[in-house]
């Protein structure tokens, strides 16, 4: 009999234990989710440089790219690219600028008339300032690491995952800032950046947010 | 006639009573036997006027097609939750979806991607002359540069990833060139497309279009499906409440319309019912107390079955609307039961003297009942004509019942004890009552210039607040979604629909380049135009051009750091062509949604059309004259110019046949009784009813329908019987009961259906209205005015003729 009751208590933990081990890290994540979101509520500004190494089978070689991106609470936002070529945008709200050396063009543009301008900043944007809820609703996300912290983000819509099948975010050591996420495809080619020189909430000028 | 010869005629009426009541049986048998094989349409454009060889009728059909009418529409908004929220809301309420009732319809496959893909795959069928051309420039050694260094730029971008599979496609970046092939949607009303949602302009709503099994006009499953509506509504919004507040859902689809006015309906039949029921069981026992007069009370039913078969005889798709609407005009039927059942009261000693003495009114008025609705034939509404064959026969054989059969059941009689014999003496206040009642004639028919017409097609149902209320939130958060007008390319077959689709956007390109049309036609010209897209295309892209591109791309490529072989396979593709596109085809891939919103499912045998949607202003009204739309092979279909053209044939219309309604009654009452006095007399009750409905609906601003007018003839008709009544009791000998039984006629039919002035249903309660104000009218007139006017040159006051 006793020997009985040891099997179902046995059995009971060896049942209970993943799934108790699984909301535990669920438990955990959550925390760490609402800690990164509680800081970056207090983020009013970021401007950083990058570095982004593209792995794209289309390309001979990996290539490199250089640039500088700056953020300014609400919605001010400027990604910019110094080399190889001279490119970027801005965006204050709605409207926006963006630019391309090569073609010596510069030309406004509105997030409500421009689907695709709106889709890349609306992304950079939750990365950059953790908009979790945001993020939560367009991805799935596990954190798979959390000194340095690491976040995995994978796309629930079925169109996302046809070109981009997973998003790694690697955070600093107190997770206070990016330091570089990585775009990965389907088929295995990704995309690098690194964060470097970061700056949080130091004054930021708002003509970058204006002009080019 | 003498006592004896009424006892032989008395005792052979006795005798024929069972052969009459197996000819009523055999009467109504006949006429059931059409409704075998009736067909009911409840469709609204039989109340539609043909207009000039049935343009009207045909646009009406055409109006029905526009995109999205036959789709279940559901918005989703809130004004406290973000986007994603509210995108998750929607995706909660898509999930519960169940078929047959709500089907969700599933758009994102139409993402940018996709669309490239499909263009660049079928560039060979689009191809035009101009597009060779661009073809030929982008295919220059410097266009080839920049494509390939603009690639890497994009691939090096924010937004590289999601272009890499576009870029290895379409190395040259042709989609440029083809991506003007559905240029024109830019015209639609803007959504925000996010994923698979559209959102409004402010992301506030979320717009989910449904398909659905139930027809539209289908009110038991439509209920069905408004429940499963409310039942996943409840259960996205208790399931979040705690995340999402303030999250208004709500439905707008015909079933909406269709299920309120089903339920309005029946509401209305319960309540009038009742009403109407306790009104003539008051009447019934104040004014006759006796179940001999219970008989009069089968004259409508009498009516209604002989008007149902004629009207099925003669029509063999017939309206439910008119059978609801005869059925109620039936009501009238009563009063011919009614003065024969008073005549047969006065002497019920001597029938055959009451039958004669009431037979020539009897006749008299069901003729000019006869001809006030017969009147209603020459009208151009398929409805209204029906209407006239079922009041016609239906008045014919109410006749005939009272005065073949009311004398033959009627055995007990009401004992009349007044004495009192019209006129009883000269009737006090004359000149003030004339002056007052000529005043209301003159007011009414002055106002009657003045009463508008209500066209609008929606109004002939009835919209509750809470219909409204959706409306108002579909109008606030998406604009009107039906705003456009739509030019509809016509053809035997779907190719020659197609060609006429091609040369009305070419003459579109030509004559109105300003214009915000969209338009099927350069992603889907006709078999004719593919082929030769196709040939153009195999043209250009030979063996050589093939070859030197590839030198040139393979070039560029070491230069710009790509693989060197990367795109050849791209190019190399470039020179074979695909199969042709059809709307089938088409309808499968990412351009679907296009294929369903502008080419309309046609049944067999009926024309193909193809839609362009254009927007509905002046400009575009003006230039799709008849010839230019002949000359296309295209209808415009505009809601405004619709709207205008039926206001004008509706007016037309309704003065035509009332006009011809009230001549006929004039003509026939004078033919009857040769005397202008007399004539003009028995008319003057149906002349104040008309005048004072028109008055009075004209000063409570009640704008005129349909339904107003179809009823007019009803009170021209019983105005014209009160008359003659009373005019009748110059020339015969005068009779107590006659002023009774035409109080009584009126108060019956106020009380059958005035008494729909209570009904919610705008085509009950117009019909109540107009009958409860002229039958009123009418009846004050003829037993308060007339008398009066009665006395006016009448030197004997009464007279036996």
């Amino acid at each position: 009999m006793n020997i009985l009751k040891l099997f179902i208590i046995l059995s009971a933990v060896f049942l209970f234990l993943p799934t108790a081990n699984c909301l535990a890290e669920q438990s955990a994540q959550d925390e760490f989710l609402h800690k990164l979101e509680s800081k970056s509520e207090k983020i009013q500004s970021i401007s950083s440089h990058f570095i982004q190494k593209s792995y794209i089978s289309l390309f001979q070689d990996t290539m490199e790219s250089k640039g500088k991106f700056s953020f300014l609470r609400p919605d001010n936002l400027r990604w910019e690219y110094s080399s190889p070529f001279v490119s970027g945008f801005l965006l204050k709200g709605h409207e926006g600028l963006k630019w391309d050396e090569a073609t010596s063009k510069t030309s406004a543009f509105n997030t409500e008339t421009s689907p695709e301008m709106a889709i890349i900043s609306e992304q950079i944007l939750a990365w950059t300032t953790m908009n979790i809820s945001w993020l939560n609703s367009m991805y799935i996300l596990k954190v798979s690491k959390y000194s340095p912290a690491i976040m995995e983000l994978t796309p629930r819509s079925a169109a996302a995952k046809d070109f981009l099948n997973l998003i790694k975010i690697f955070f600093s050591m107190d997770s206070s800032h990016l330091k570089s996420i990585e775009l990965h495809a389907p088929d295995g080619d990704y995309t690098k950046i690194d964060f470097s020189d970061v700056k949080i909430n130091e004054r930021l000028e708002k003509e970058i947010f204006e002009k080019r | 006639m003498s006592s004896d010869n009424y006892d032989k005629k008395s005792s052979v009426f006795n005798k024929n009573k069972l052969i009459s009541i197996t000819a009523l049986l055999f009467f109504i048998f006949l006429c059931s036997l059409p409704l075998l094989s009736l067909s009911l349409t409840e469709d609204i454009s039989t109340m539609i006027p043909r207009g000039e060889n049935g343009q009207i009728a045909e646009d009406f059909k055409l109006l029905q097609k526009a995109p999205l009418s036959g789709n279940v529409l559901i918005s989703i908004s809130t004004s406290t939750a973000t986007p994603d929220l509210l995108a998750k809301v929607a995706d909660l309420f898509s999930a519960k979806m169940e078929p047959p009732y709500l089907i969700q319809q599933n758009y994102s496959d139409a993402n940018p991607q996709k669309i490239f893909s499909y263009l660049l795959k079928h560039s060979s069928q689009l191809t035009t002359d101009k597009d060779i051309k661009q073809l030929e420039k982008a295919t220059s050694e410097t266009k080839i540069n920049s494509a390939l260094s603009e690639n890497k730029r994009l691939l090096l971008s924010p937004s590289g990833m999601g272009m890499k599979k576009i870029i290895a496609n379409d190395p040259l970046n042709l989609r440029t060139i083809y991506l003007q092939k559905i240029a024109s949607l830019q015209n639609l009303p803007r959504f925000k497309i996010q994923g698979k949602h559209f959102f409004n302009h402010d992301k506030t709503a979320i717009l989910l279009v449904a398909k659905t099994e139930v027809p539209m006009t289908d009110s038991f499953n439509g209920n069905l499906l408004l429940e499963h509506f409310d039942q996943i509504k409840r259960q996205t919004i208790n399931e979040n409440k705690e995340t999402c507040s303030g999250i208004n859902i709500a439905l707008l689809s015909g079933h909406l319309y269709t299920a309120a006015n089903a339920a309005t309906v029946k509401r209305d039949i319960f309540v009038v019912s009742s009403i109407s029921i306790c009104a003539l069981a008051l009447l019934f026992i104040i004014s006759f107390r006796s179940v001999g007069a219970l008989t009069i009370f089968l004259a409508p039913g009498v009516a209604i079955i002989a008007g149902l078969g004629s009207a099925a005889f003669v029509f063999p798709d017939l309206s439910a609307i008119v059978i609801g609407f005869g059925a109620v005009l039936m009501g009238i039927s009563i009063d011919f039961a009614v003065h024969t059942y008073f005549a047969l009261a006065d002497s019920p000693h001597d029938k055959y003297a009451a039958l004669k003495k009431v037979t020539p009114p009897v006749l008299f008025g069901a003729a000019t009942s006869c001809a006030s609705f017969a009147a209603l034939y020459i009208s151009g509404i398929p409805g209204i004509k029906q209407l006239a064959v079922f009041s016609v026969a239906g008045i014919i054989s109410a006749c005939a019942f009272a005065l073949l059969f009311i004398p033959e059941f009627c055995t007990s009689f009401t004992i009349n004890k007044s004495k009192k014999v019209f006129p009883s003496s000269k009737p006090k206040h004359r000149k003030f009552a004339i002056s007052v009642s000529i005043l209301i004639v003159c007011a009414g028919i002055f106002t009657a210039f003045s009463n508008s017409f209500d066209t609008e097609l929606k109004h002939l149902g009835y919209i509750s607040d809470e219909i409204r209320s959706i409306e108002n939130i579909f109008q606030k958060k998406w604009g009107n979604l039906r705003a456009q007008s739509m030019l509809f390319s016509k053809g035997k077959t779907t190719e020659i629909a197609l060609r006429n689709n091609e040369k009305t956007w070419a003459d579109l390109n030509i004559n109105l380049p300003q214009i915000n049309a969209v338009s099927i036609a350069p992603s889907l010209p006709s078999k004719e135009t593919q082929q030769k897209n196709n040939e153009r295309w195999s043209l250009f892209w030979s063996v050589s051009k093939t070859a030197k591109t590839l030198a040139i791309v393979k070039e560029e490529n070491k230069e710009l750091g790509f693989a060197p072989q990367i795109f050849a396979q791209a190019i190399r593709n470039l020179q074979q062509t695909s199969p042709p596109i059809t709307p089938v085809t088409m309808g499968q891939s990412p351009l679907g949604f296009l294929v369903e919103m502008l080419i309309p499912k046609t049944k067999a045998g009926e024309e193909k059309l193809v839609m362009t949607l254009l927007p509905d202003n002046e400009q575009v009204i003006q230039y799709y004259t008849p010839q230019k739309e002949l000359d296309l092979g295209a209808r415009l279909i505009s809601q405004s110019r619709f709207k205008t053209t039926l206001e004008k044939e509706m007016k037309t219309d309704i003065i035509k046949f009332i006009c011809f309604s009230g001549l006929l009654v004039i003509a026939l009452i004078f033919v009857l009784f040769r005397n202008l006095r007399r004539a003009i007399l028995a008319l003057f009750p149906a002349l104040f009813g008309v005048a004072t409905t028109f008055g009075l609906l004209g000063v409570l601003q009640i704008p005129l329908n349909i339904f107003h007018i179809v009823a007019l003839p009803l009170v021209i008709g019983l105005g014209a019987d009160y008359g003659i009544f009373m005019v009748f009791q110059e020339i015969k000998i005068p009779s107590p009961s006659t002023v009774k039984a035409v109080k009584i006629s009126g108060l019956t039919t106020l009380a059958g259906f005035g008494v729909l002035v209570f009904a919610k249903h705008p085509a009950l309660h117009s019909l109540g209205t107009t009958v409860a104000i002229g039958v009123s009218a009418s009846l004050v007139c003829a037993i308060f005015i007339l008398p009066h006017l009665l006395t006016i040159n009448s030197a004997t006051g009464c007279k036996n003729v």
